[in-house]
């Protein structure tokens, strides 16, 4: 199992990859700090994590527009997680646009929640 | 009644002229007529006395004619001698001849027979007649023989020729009748010396008349004999010696009448003039008096035309006494009021009338006036009337008209109103108007076009004012939308905007309508306003919508940037403290607290920046100086000497010596470090770096223009982020994304701006706009 990780924010990606070791140290986790990198990483390497958690407020390429090139790419079973820490409503309306979105998630993400979306 | 007869009397003579003319006349004439026959009268005496005496004149030189003829027959008659013979005839012929004038010839004959003659030569065709056998001689030779006494014959015919008288002389000798001693007279020459001949010269009708011894008859010896001749009225004188008869007749009478003719002309003449001046004196009066039948005639025909008026008229109209009193009023007055005749007998026309003005005490003193008819039902009806005095036989009395005029004012009040209501309308509204005839190029402003237009009222006006006054940048429109209302002949809306003489711009909206007359002119009309404080106050409002939608946007920024960023913060150390919760050993607890740590510092740095920002926004700029930018420049390179020393950058300026801008020095400073730090920071660490400086100005702005060769940035993905917080377009660890964005507030905060041209891998031109 794989868990990607795209977020510009370094503490957040070393509190997640604590989190999600002591759940299950089996789990492999993959970071990328931008939209970009993440992109173009699965588009050369047809990634196939199950697990994305997706943050919105990025450089380079924000989560959005993320969403919007995998659109176009069309890739399968993609599981994506928008974490992000904004509570705005139009944020939460917005994601429900996207196909791909799986769940909306809120930070701070917690292990109940790691747990949660693992099961599935 | 006298008088009456006089004036009758002295109508007739009015009347009359030509009768009255032809009568004095007639008068006239008959006296002078009468002086005249008297001037004549007394004329035909005197001249009747003037005949008698030349008369009794002519007789006595006839008697003196045969006086001496008698003694010259005697003296020759002495010459004859005893033998019967004359002694020295011709010598004493001779000397009797000259001696006497009056004769023409001298003879003697014995026993009846002519035998001596003097003058010979003249006389000698009558020796040898026998006078007493001559036809014509015999009688009166005979009758001087019977009387013994000289016989003067003739006039006849002379046997020797000529006319004339013969005087003969019976001479006896001792034996009886010897013959006769004769003179002859020729009838001219005795006419001449007896005067009888002046009888003619002096114009009297006068015969010398003899009866004929021989035939009995009368004969008549003057020439002028042919007029009739009145011998029984004629006074005559008798010559007995020759039994001459000589008559003056009493026709001079037509010498009296020519005398007495200028009495008549001058009659004549008089009795005309006479006539004519009582014809001209008489004529006036009686035009004057044709020309009162004439008024009279009229006034009857006005007075009939005055009834039927007054009782059919449309119009009220009441006839009052001097006191206001009705003496009569029309029908329509009456159906007018409900009243009847006999209700307003004798009452005063005030009691019925309500007067706006007290002062009218004296009703019919007023040619016109205004006030309420009272009628019957207490109804009041606004009345005009009109006061016309009328005198007759010396009273005077009035005619009224009245003229319900109650709708006309009502009517009067409602358009007034309305006019009222609509200037001041168009006042308020401050509403100017006009219109336009193209074909005449006819033009008509109102009051306020003009102050619009900022237009003398008195310049001449045409087209050329009204394009002279359009803005240039509104022209070719104007001249767009004019051909098309003149193509479609419809109305429609223009907002233009133009210039007074002062330059001042002004925004004025104009509604055009088109109408064609039914005579078939195209006229062009509408109302203009002046909408330059609604324009500028729209333009204001769009100012301040704009500042509200950016502050609105910047909030919503704000508000986006403390659910991200601080709450990024925040939930970090949720999940910190989550973890350290679960974790057991003091390295794994010891390390989540240095990550613990890092996150509170990150929160400080974004509070310390959402403070800067907040600072900026709310504040007003703060203290504006003249700054000098050179100086300032090279402050701003000194705080990054190190910098620009390690990086091996390179910084040129294009900036004029003393150049200043208006600004907060702090605000400056932070700006230039800011964009001079970020150029040294993305700078493209393949080639030298470089910055130029290069100052420029406008109308508006001093612009400031910042030149690198670094990196660049993506605009067209990043375009609308470029100036936004927390945007970042690099993976470099200490971009934070705000420095841009409290640029760009610090220099809008001044009224400047900032603009960004970017090329990927080129380097980027910050443009800085200081407002002047």
């Amino acid at each position: 199992m794989e868990i990607c990780i795209v977020d510009d924010d370094r503490v957040y990606q070393l509190l997640m990859k604590r989190l999600i070791n002591r759940i299950d140290g089996n789990i492999a986790i993959r970071t990328f700090y931008n939209g970009e990198d993440a992109f173009n990483y699965y588009k050369n390497n047809h990634c196939k994590c199950q697990i994305m958690l997706l943050d919105i407020n990025m450089p380079k390429m924000d989560g959005w527009e993320f969403l919007e090139n995998i659109n176009k790419e069309d890739f399968k079973d993609s599981c994506i997680y928008l974490a992000t820490s904004s509570i705005d409503y139009s944020d939460q309306e917005r994601a429900k646009q996207f196909d791909k979105v799986k769940g909306y998630l809120t930070k701070p993400i917690t292990k109940e929640k790691i747990l949660e979306i693992t099961k599935e | 009644m006298q008088l009456e007869d006089n004036r009758y009397h002295i109508h007739w003579f009015y009347n009359h002229p030509y009768l009255l003319s032809t009568l004095t006349f007639v008068v006239v004439f008959g006296l002078s007529f009468l002086i005249a026959q008297k001037e004549l009268w007394i004329n035909q005496e005197k001249e009747a006395h003037k005949a008698t005496e030349t008369l009794q004149e002519v007789e006595g030189k006839i008697d003196q004619i045969l006086k001496s003829s008698y003694g010259t027959t005697l003296s020759i008659a002495l010459t004859i001698d005893d033998n019967g013979k004359p002694k020295n005839f011709n010598a004493v012929a001779e000397k009797l001849f000259n001696s006497n004038p009056n004769i023409d010839g001298i003879e003697l004959v014995p026993d009846g027979v002519i035998k001596y003659v003097y003058p010979y030569e003249k006389h000698k065709g009558a020796i040898g007649l026998n006078v007493l056998d001559y036809e014509y001689s015999k009688t009166e030779a005979k009758k001087s023989i019977e009387s013994g006494k000289m016989f003067f014959a003739g006039p006849l015919k002379f046997k020797q020729g000529g006319f004339g008288i013969i005087g003969r002389l019976p001479v006896y000798a001792d034996d009886g009748f010897w013959g006769f001693s004769a003179v002859m007279i020729n009838l001219e020459t005795f006419l001449k010396k007896s005067g009888i001949q002046n009888l003619a010269d002096e114009g009297y009708n006068y015969r010398f008349t003899k009866i004929n011894p021989n035939t009995g008859e009368r004969e008549i010896f003057n020439d002028n004999n042919s007029e009739d001749f009145d011998f029984s009225k004629a006074e005559k004188i008798v010559v007995e010696d020759a039994e001459w008869e000589i008559y003056l007749g009493q026709d001079n009478s037509h010498k009296a009448f020519i005398a007495a003719s200028p009495f008549l002309i001058f009659g004549l003449f008089l009795a005309f003039g006479c006539a004519l001046l009582t014809y001209v004196v008489l004529q006036r009066p009686a035009q004057l008096q044709r020309y009162i039948k004439l008024q009279t005639a009229k006034l009857l025909n006005s007075e009939i035309k005055y009834k039927a008026i007054f009782q059919e008229a449309g119009m009220s109209i009441i006839h009052l006494d001097e006191n206001e009193k009705f003496i009569e009023a029309n029908p329509k007055f009456l159906s007018k009021t409900g009243y009847t005749i006999d209700e307003l007998k004798g009452e005063r026309f005030s009691k019925f009338l309500q007067l706006q003005d007290d002062s009218f005490k004296k009703l019919l003193n007023y040619d016109k006036f205004e006030g309420k008819l009272i009628c019957k039902r207490g109804l009041k009806k606004i009345v005009r009337v009109t006061n016309s005095a009328l005198e007759v036989n010396h009273q005077i009395t009035h005619i009224l008209l009245i003229e319900d005029v109650t709708k006309r004012k009502k009517s009067e009040k409602k358009l007034k109103d309305l006019q009222d209501r609509m200037q001041m309308a168009i006042r308020i509204s401050k509403l100017a108007y006009w219109d336009w005839e193209p074909e005449k190029g006819k033009i008509r402003w109102s009051d306020r076009m003009y102050k619009i237009f900022d237009v003398d009222k008195n310049q001449k006006f045409d087209s050329d004012v009204l394009s002279n006054r359009i803005h240039p940048e509104d022209f070719e429109k104007y001249k767009q939308d004019l051909k098309r209302i003149l193509e479609t002949k419809e109305g429609t809306t223009l907002e233009l905007r133009i210039l007074d003489t002062n330059n001042k711009l002004k925004h004025i909206l104009t509604r055009v309508e088109c109408e064609t007359s039914e005579n078939g002119i195209f006229k062009v009309k509408g109302t203009t306003v002046d909408v330059t404080d609604k324009k500028e106050a729209m333009i204001n409002l769009q100012h301040s919508y704009q500042m509200v939608v950016e502050q609105n946007e910047r909030l919503l920024n704000f508000s986006y940037i403390v659910s991200h960023n601080l709450r990024s913060h925040s939930s970090n150390i949720q999940g910190l403290i989550h973890l350290i919760r679960d974790l057991e050993t003091f390295e794994e607890k010891k390390e989540m607290f240095n990550l613990l740590e890092e996150v509170t510092i990150s929160l400080d740095e974004t509070l310390t920046d959402l403070n800067e920002v907040i600072h900026i926004q709310k504040s007003d700029g703060g203290l504006v100086e003249e700054i000098t930018l050179k100086p300032f420049l090279q402050r701003i390179k000194n705080i990054l000497k190190r910098e620009i020393k390690c990086n091996n950058i390179t910084i040129t300026e294009n900036i004029p010596e003393g150049e200043q801008l208006k600004f907060n020095p702090a605000y400056l400073e932070s700006v230039l470090l800011n964009i001079i730090s970020n150029a040294i920071k993305y700078r493209d660490k393949q080639r030298n770096s470089e910055i130029n400086l290069i100052f420029s100005e406008t109308e508006e702005f001093k612009i400031l223009q910042i030149k690198d060769n670094g990196i660049g940035i993506d605009l067209d993905s990043y375009k609308g982020q470029i100036f936004g917080m927390y945007e970042t377009f690099t993976d470099f660890k200490n971009s934070r994304g705000i420095g841009l964005f409290v640029t760009n507030n610090q220099m809008k905060a001044l009224g400047g701006k900032i603009e960004i041209e970017s090329e990927l891998n080129k380097g980027s031109v910050f443009t800085l706009y200081f407002k002047k």
